[in-house]
């Protein structure tokens, strides 16, 4: 296979991947409150696939998925996943290469940093608006995190086979 | 063998007539059979026993297939006949609700003569992340919707305003979301003020009443209107009640909490204002 092929196969099955998180997301888990939150998937989605991968391009893929956030949820900043997003995926890319070898351990990591970082721009965001609620903020950060986090595991498990498919071809 | 009844051919007929005459005459003058046809018929009698317990077995099998098919076809167009009529139902249910929507709709209309132009519209999704509290409607651009619109209930009580459109959809950020701000007057004391979302309060679904005067007289349970002020919004509009009244952080001026009139969770139509009349 051509290089430029099995770049693009790769990034479609990462794409595919990623897109089936949407669907379960947005059939399923948009409609389950457990402690008062909806399970937010979209942060993993994110930030897994670049514990896998290399920052910069861990770090565009997290962009992509934050313009897709951005289009499909409404929110008070048109492009705050866009913004949020290729920071988390760098983060995590960058603790897979250092700290923590990309699995289960380091999504969770990873997806504690994209929710950290996420709540704390929303928080920035309503701040600035003369509407600051960093505590409530802060509280929702964790409720949306503790009941994400389960999440991590099956959302690796789909990762990690998309990366070691596409390793394969390499 | 040949010879033998070429030589005795006659006598062997004759023998033979004379023994069906004699059977046949034991069978006249006899009450019961012959032992002859008496002894065929009892060794004949359990192979033919037989024979009609296989035609009997075989009889059996044929009806029962053929009441069973019977019954599956019956069955199945049973089934697509409650299916039909569970349909009509379930639509019947859904006409009725509609109806109802669009009567109470209606009487607004009548009580409300500076709302000239509605758009029912369903509610496909309720409140996608947890930073923010929407609705997604059915309706957009094309039927005339448009970001900044006013989005109410069956009974007039404001639900949210529209604030994004696309050609088939359109979302609503509900009374409760930290982005919606709008004019607001209690109507028992006519006092002006700003209801706008609170993050802290949006998970209960409350909002404030900011920007009170100084000497206003609030009680819990006063209904809070739209003011109208500006012409963005239609003014009498019910936003909700008063909940509670509270200091703010200066403790100079106080602001109050409002429990919206209607809980967007629990709607499934609504209606969108695309057009009205200032009243001054």
């Amino acid at each position: 296979m051509l290089v430029r092929n099995e770049v693009l196969f790769k990034w479609t099955l990462y794409a595919l991947a990623a897109l089936l998180c949407l669907a379960v997301q947005g059939a399923l888990l948009q409609r389950i409150t457990l402690w008062g939150v909806i399970p937010f998937l979209y942060p993993l989605a994110a930030v897994i696939p670049a514990t896998f991968n290399a920052p910069a391009a861990g770090t565009a893929f997290a962009l992509a998925v934050g313009v897709v956030c951005d289009l499909l949820l409404p929110g008070s900043l048109p492009c705050f996943y866009t913004l949020t997003f290729p920071l988390a995926g760098l983060g995590a890319s960058l603790l897979s290469r250092s700290l923590l070898s990309a699995g289960v351990l380091c999504s969770l990591a990873a997806a504690a940093m994209a929710f950290f970082l996420t709540g704390s721009f929303h928080c920035l965001v309503l701040w600035a608006g003369g509407k600051a609620a960093w505590g409530a903020g802060a509280y929702l950060t964790l409720r949306e995190f503790c009941v994400t986090a389960p999440l991590t595991v099956p959302m690796t498990v789909l990762f990690r086979a998309v990366a070691e498919r596409t390793r394969l071809d390499e | 063998m040949k010879d033998f009844f070429k030589h005795n051919g006659l006598w062997v007929l004759f023998a033979a007539a004379v023994i069906s005459v004699a059977l046949a005459t034991l069978s006249f003058f006899a009450g019961a059979s012959s032992p002859l046809v008496n002894g065929l018929n009892v060794l004949a009698s359990p192979f033919r026993a037989m024979c009609s317990n296989i035609a009997d077995w075989f009889n059996d099998k044929q009806n029962y297939y053929r009441d069973t098919t019977a019954l599956q076809q019956e069955n199945e167009e049973l089934r697509r006949r409650v299916a039909e009529m569970e349909e009509a139902v379930r639509q019947a249910e859904s006409d009725s609700e509609e109806n109802k929507f669009l009567r109470s709709l209606l009487e607004l209309r009548e009580q409300r003569r500076d709302l000239t132009d509605f758009e029912t519209a369903r509610i496909t999704e309720h409140t996608v992340t947890n930073w923010t509290s929407s609705l997604t409607l059915d309706k957009g651009t094309a039927q005339g919707v448009e970001k900044g619109d006013c989005v109410i209930d069956g009974t007039g009580a404001l639900v949210g305003i529209v604030s994004q459109t696309g050609m088939n959809w359109s979302t609503v950020l509900t009374l409760a979301d930290t982005d919606t701000s709008l004019g607001a007057q209690v109507f028992r004391t006519k006092d002006l003020g700003l209801a706008q979302g609170d993050f802290a309060l949006m998970e209960r679904g409350l909002l404030r009443l900011d920007y009170l005067p100084a000497d206003c007289q609030l009680l819990s349970g006063d209904l809070v209107v739209t003011s109208g002020l500006g012409g963005y919004y239609p003014a009498g509009m019910v936003i909700g009640r008063v909940q509670e009244v509270l200091p703010d952080d200066s403790g100079a001026a106080s602001y109050a909490l409002i429990a919206p009139q209607t809980d967007p969770d629990t709607l499934t139509e609504v209606a969108v204002i695309k057009s009205f009349d200032i009243v001054t």
